[in-house]
């Protein structure tokens, strides 16, 4: 779905349900628990995904972003897009609960020049097929002797 | 042995009961699973009902015989060209129907263990042991993992399936198909992921393609979103507490020197 960041900007967002996040490295893994699909999203994403805990425009997340990453319209515009794509997957909801204004300063502000983004994405799938029978010859019980069937 | 109450097995720690009417399909698991074998009073956490029909013998090649793995509430069905078995974790109860081969028994494990880990995922891998702890490689299908054993047999602990832990918080591994509930564990000591090359060579690998790549060899669970958060969790604890490193190497006994350095 294709969106206006202009409109987006004065909407409100909140994480969606059902997903599960860890810091890796420098980065946040978020898994969508119902897709079964990982993320990894960058260090300035990652500033913006702690504050999504609480409804947040675009407006509120640019303001946590300092002069550094730019002017505070591109700012605006570059949070708003990443809103939009975080929205299209399924990470983020739009709310209608009043932004609370408690969004912090991060401590250890992103570095300037990188935008937020997805990093990767990967579908997270059962591997069952990997591989040979466990219980035919060549195997862990190849020193089994065979029994009268075959393998 | 088997008797009329079927073959009592054990995997990972967990009994699990194959019960059949077909005394053929029973004696072939209690022949060829003899080193699992469990008491036959555990209590059985899955119990395997096994229905006998003539059929082709074959492991479902990737790409060859699709393999469906589909949910539909408490039960997911596993089913391919001539086999279909519906597991529903809830009940313990797994109903199968297939030939007279152990194939379907084997991906049932595979789909069902994950689902009952706590504190352990199952990882697509070999693993080299030594003195003090292991080396475990990581990587698609092709990327060395059979190579690397045979250039290193005196070495080799396991050569396809293993499970990393969290064992008194450190992370360790055994192979799938160990004995017991304790046997072979080892300290992991790195995590190799596995490439062909013209020479031998490694670089570190940061957290973020790690986990990246190591989500791809990962058996991931089908049921339920907590199983799934349960996986992702130790496969971030164990890329934060595990050195890992890209392996390039080339047929040639002399990369156990850039394993071990």
């Amino acid at each position: 779905m294709m969106h206006n960041s202009e409109d987006s900007s004065n909407r409100r967002f909140i994480r969606g349900e059902r997903l599960a996040w860890q810091t890796v490295g420098e980065e946040t893994v978020v898994v969508d628990l119902g897709k079964n699909q990982a993320y990894s999203l960058n260090r300035c994403a990652s500033v913006l995904w702690e504050q999504l805990e609480n409804a947040s425009t675009a407006d509120d997340l640019a303001s946590l972003l300092d002069d550094a990453h730019g002017s505070r319209e591109s700012v605006k515009r570059d949070v708003a897009s990443f809103l939009d794509e975080l929205e299209d997957i399924g990470l983020i909801v739009a709310t209608d609960r009043p932004s609370s204004g408690q969004h912090r300063q991060p401590e250890t502000p992103p570095p300037p020049g990188d935008p937020p983004r997805i990093l990767w994405q990967e579908e997270l799938r059962a591997c069952v097929m990997q591989g040979s029978c466990s219980f035919g010859p060549g195997t862990a019980c190849e020193t089994i002797p065979p029994g009268p069937f075959g393998p | 042995m088997h008797t009329k109450h079927g073959v009592a097995i054990e995997v990972a720690g967990f009994p699990i009961r194959i019960k059949s009417d077909a005394p053929d399909f029973l004696h072939l698991v209690a022949t060829r699973t003899a080193w699992l074998t469990a008491a036959e009073d555990a209590r059985p956490v899955v119990t395997i009902d096994y229905t006998l029909v003539p059929g082709a013998h074959e492991w479902p090649r990737e790409g060859e015989a699709p393999l469906s793995i589909e949910r539909s509430g408490t039960e997911t069905r596993i089913a391919g060209d001539g086999f279909v078995a519906v597991v529903d974790l809830e009940t313990g109860r797994v109903c199968a129907t297939g030939p007279l081969s152990l194939f379907l028994i084997d991906l049932v494990i595979r789909v069902i263990l994950p689902e009952l880990f706590d504190d352990a995922l199952l990882l697509h891998c070999c693993v080299l042991g030594h003195d003090t702890g292991a080396w475990v490689c990581s990587g698609p299908s092709g990327a060395g993992k059979s190579t690397l054993l045979s250039l290193l047999p005196d070495l080799a602990v396991c050569d396809e399936l293993a499970i990393l832990h969290r064992r008194r918080n450190t992370p360790s591994v055994r192979p799938l198909w160990a004995e017991g509930r304790t046997s072979g564990s080892l300290e992991v000591e790195r995590i190799f992921l596995l490439e062909h090359g013209d020479r031998h060579c490694r670089r570190a690998v940061g957290p973020s393609e790690g986990f990246r790549r190591l989500s791809r060899e990962t058996n991931w669970p089908v049921t339920g979103a907590e199983a799934t958060r349960r996986t992702f969790k130790v496969l971030s604890w164990l890329i934060d507490h595990t050195p890992i490193w890209n392996l390039r190497f080339t047929p040639d006994p002399g990369v156990l020197e850039v394993i071990g350095r």
